[in-house]
């Protein structure tokens, strides 16, 4: 099988594509764009491993014909094709994502008792993206069975709404009500919305190119050599980790945002200053907010919520911080990663219930809450779990004696940390820029190109969450 | 209006995609560009680091350098070449003693196929980088699987051999693929947007910043210590094995042996007389291997030669002579040799081999 690199947003042929699918949307007339959209999501998916195409359309036909299944079914027949569409979701998933994760945990498991495992490994590749569009299509025959949605008529435009270029590869994760009815609306020229749009995708550039692919140089450094490194230096990618993946991640999503706003299409915020939260629990509700709330919606809620005893509540977040940790990755440093999650979730509404009236001031919060994020992302980036307990290893070795020792010189260390101390008094004092005054814009847009161009790292670096 | 605007404009951009996707015309607008105004489609042609960072003070002149040649009596021996980017520019048969022919194998192409002429001494030489010795030996079929020998059993390869159907399937699908994803697209559009002569002082300027600001011109290059040489910056990465400051096992070190004898037993019975290895230093290795002071280097040169030595292993060394001309050994703006480092490698081949 024949693997292409995929098509980067951080790339030159990206943002020709961009141009061109922009300017041929508002070159044709309305009823030709979904065509013009579905046929470029098509060639940008494609540009990876072209053949994978043809799973992703066998999953758009059977989740396409079990929303009309399921609109025109009663009772259990109902429930039965939402069954059947969810286990074909799930079950492609399964065998990409978790087929060798469980084989090689099998393998490790017969190993124990001496015995071998009969099941050889697959060489498979992961398609790109599949865990975002699997729970976009999950979405919408969920919402089709409850009723919220009615089944949609036109295939292309349901082939669209799983496809859609922008978000088809990282998300935001996007629910049927939202984005299928704007695949019908006329989207005309608009300056304000143009800018608005482009100034979104600059930002999310500028996070991606100048503060997340500088500071993977020390995360990288670090996490490839943790022996080599003193507890001080790995406390400092421990933190730079945290504002990489947060860029890294973040940006991404802006420039999905920006490059589908440009077209009129407004897609669901999914960051939302998650670093400043007073609480994990606060955390989740500014990260990856897609995500969140799809776990909310179609999962932790039907399996109860916080409703009922105290037992089930933590079962249910136990269930579901776990799940969301294999959904990011098959491998145990994710399950972890997750439980934990779910453990200092716990602990925090647990030291609630215990002292009520124990109110921290606010600083004091965030800092704790950024503090246990970013320990926990110790698990998410290790290779492997024993890596993670070497970096904790590491981290406890830290003293006043020593100094940060890595490959990367001073001025370019204390630039970094500019950038983050800069991103995070944006995040907390500049919401939003006056679009409507022209020259903010163009000094604003203007400005933040030139420092990707000069400041930006262009060696071809992927984007984190595209492995998910 | 508008609509005639966006449409010009979205007929701009396809353009651009398609022509910067097909190999064809990128290689007619490459000669026509090099005809007109010398700007061939070759990131070495200055130098391949320099076309990184495009600071003047590293520009390399372009030249085709003259190897010693030899016309001394032939002796019913060819040559195989197994390289990489170092030997890609083609050296000649005369370059070496007394051969009746040479053949060039550039393995990061995928495999190729020889036939050894049964009645003459096959002689392989399978040279490497030291940026990437460790990665490609690593596996002992890194090698083995890039050269088959016609009319040979492929004993103790790892894949099994392409079946006729399999490559008359592979071969229009990929050229079908190739026709539309390109690999090298991004490099491509950057040389129709961006690669003309007026956008290099900017390029420069910028590179003068951020080496100014950072130490370095670009993320993937350093300078060295006595600013005359542009460095790959994964050569002195101390996290990736391509480093000469990543720490170097003696059990991987006996693991990289083993495989070079692995791949020499498995070449000596397809038919070639001699098998020797060859590692290139990194440049660092030679002219800055203090760059980074508070990391003891892993010494991969040495060990690779006194361990090759003790196995029996044979083993071209040029590390030793290139330490003592060290100043002349290394482009400043590439990241291979100068003619006179390769000229150094061919007398050794030539001293040891013939």
């Amino acid at each position: 099988m024949n693997t292409f690199t995929p098509m980067l947003f951080n790339s030159l042929q990206f943002l020709i594509f961009f141009g061109f699918v922009t300017c041929a949307y508002f070159a044709l007339p309305h009823r030709a764009r979904w065509l013009l959209l579905l046929l470029s999501s098509c060639y940008f998916y494609m540009a990876f491993v072209p053949e994978y195409i043809l799973i992703l359309f066998f999953t758009i036909l059977i989740d396409f014909s079990a929303g009309h299944l399921i609109a025109r079914s009663s009772g259990k027949k109902r429930k039965m094709w939402l069954i059947i569409s969810i286990i074909s979701n799930v079950g492609i998933l399964a065998f990409f994502k978790y087929f060798n994760f469980l084989n090689t945990s099998l393998t490790g498991l017969l190993g124990l008792l001496h015995a071998g495992n009969p099941i050889p490994a697959l060489q498979i590749i992961l398609p790109i993206g599949l865990s975002f569009h699997t729970f976009q299509a999950m979405s919408y025959t969920i919402e089709v069975y409850r009723g919220n949605q009615q089944p949609e008529k036109h295939f292309g435009i349901y082939a669209l709404y799983v496809m859609f270029y922008p978000q088809l590869v990282a998300g935001p994760i996007e629910r049927p009500q939202n984005l299928l009815p704007q695949f019908r609306e006329k989207h005309t020229y608009d300056s304000m919305r143009i800018r608005s749009g482009l100034m979104k995708m600059a930002w999310g550039f500028f996070k991606k190119v100048v503060i997340a692919d500088r500071l993977a140089a020390v995360v990288d450094e670090c996490y490839g050599n943790v022996a080599h490194h003193n507890g001080l230096t790995m406390w400092v990618a421990v933190f730079f980790y945290a504002f990489q993946i947060y860029c890294d991640f973040s940006g991404y999503s802006d420039i999905a945002l920006g490059a589908a706003r440009i077209m009129g299409f407004h897609l669901m915020t999914n960051f939302n200053a998650p670093y400043l939260s007073r609480s994990l629990n606060e955390f989740w509700k500014r990260w990856h907010i897609s995500l969140s709330s799809w776990f909310k919606d179609y999962l932790y809620i039907p399996l109860g919520g916080s409703r009922g005893n105290w037992l089930k509540h933590v079962r249910n977040l136990l269930i579901i911080f776990c799940i969301s940790g294999l959904w990011h990755g098959a491998n145990w440093t994710f399950v972890i990663w997750g439980l934990f999650h779910a453990v200092y979730l716990l602990a925090e509404m647990l030291s609630g219930k215990l002292f009520p009236r124990l109110k921290l001031p606010s600083p004091i919060r965030v800092s704790i809450t950024f503090l246990a994020v970013s320990l926990l992302w110790i698990f998410f980036r290790a290779h492997t779990v024993v890596q993670a307990f070497e970096v904790f290893a590491k981290l406890s070795e830290i003293s006043l004696a020593q100094s940060v020792s890595l490959a990367m010189q001073t001025k370019e260390l204390i630039f970094c940390v500019l950038l983050i101390a800069g991103l995070m008094l944006k995040e907390r004092f500049l919401k939003n820029i006056a679009l409507e005054n022209r020259w903010v814009f163009y000094s604003v847009f203007g400005g933040l190109v030139l420092c990707c161009y000069l400041f930006g790292i262009y060696d071809q670096k992927q984007f984190i969450y595209f492995q998910f | 209006m508008k609509r005639i605007v966006f449409s010009v404009f979205a007929f701009i951009f396809l353009a651009l995609l398609i022509i910067s996707n097909n190999k064809e015309w990128m290689l007619r607008i490459s000669d026509y560009r090099f005809a007109s105004h010398s700007e061939c489609l070759d990131p070495h042609k200055h130098g391949d680091l320099y076309s990184m960072c495009y600071m003047q003070k590293y520009k390399e002149p372009i030249a085709e350098p003259a190897f010693r040649k030899y016309n001394s009596a032939r002796r019913n021996t060819d040559l195989y070449i197994m390289h990489d980017s170092y030997l890609q520019n083609r050296l000649s048969s005369t370059n070496f003693k007394g051969i009746d022919s040479l053949q060039q194998i550039d393995y990061r192409g995928g495999p190729s196929t020889i036939r050894l002429d049964s009645g003459k001494t096959s002689v392989l030489i399978i040279e490497t980088a030291q940026r990437y010795a460790r990665w490609r030996l690593q596996n002992p079929f890194y090698y083995i699987n890039q050269l088959h020998i016609a009319g040979k059993e492929k004993s103790g390869t790892e894949t099994a051999p392409p079946t006729a159907s399999d490559a008359d399937t592979s071969s229009w699908l990929n050229d079908l693929k190739g026709i539309v994803y390109n690999p090298n697209i991004n490099s491509n559009l950057e040389y129709n947007l961006f690669d003309y002569s007026l956008f290099s002082p900017l390029r420069g300027w910028k590179s003068s910043l951020t080496n100014f600001l950072f130490g370095k011109p670009d993320n993937r290059l350093v300078i060295s210590t006595d600013k005359q040489y542009l460095m790959l910056k994964e050569t002195v990465d101390t996290a990736q094995n391509t480093g000469i400051y990543n720490h170097l096992a003696e059990s991987e070190l006996d693991s990289l042996t083993a495989h070079m004898q692995q791949i020499r037993l498995h070449f000596i019975q397809a038919g070639f007389k001699e098998v020797w290895f060859s590692v290139i230093p990194n440049t660092v290795t030679v002219v800055d291997s203090t760059y980074l002071p508070q990391h003891p280097g892993n010494g991969l040169m040495y060990k690779l030669k006194n361990k090759t030595g003790n196995l029996h292993i044979p083993y071209i060394d040029v590390y030793s002579l290139f330490i003592k001309q060290a100043d002349k050994m290394y482009k400043h703006g590439d990241s291979h040799w100068s003619p006179a480092g390769k000229q150094i490698w061919i007398d050794e081949v030539n001293a040891r081999i013939f």
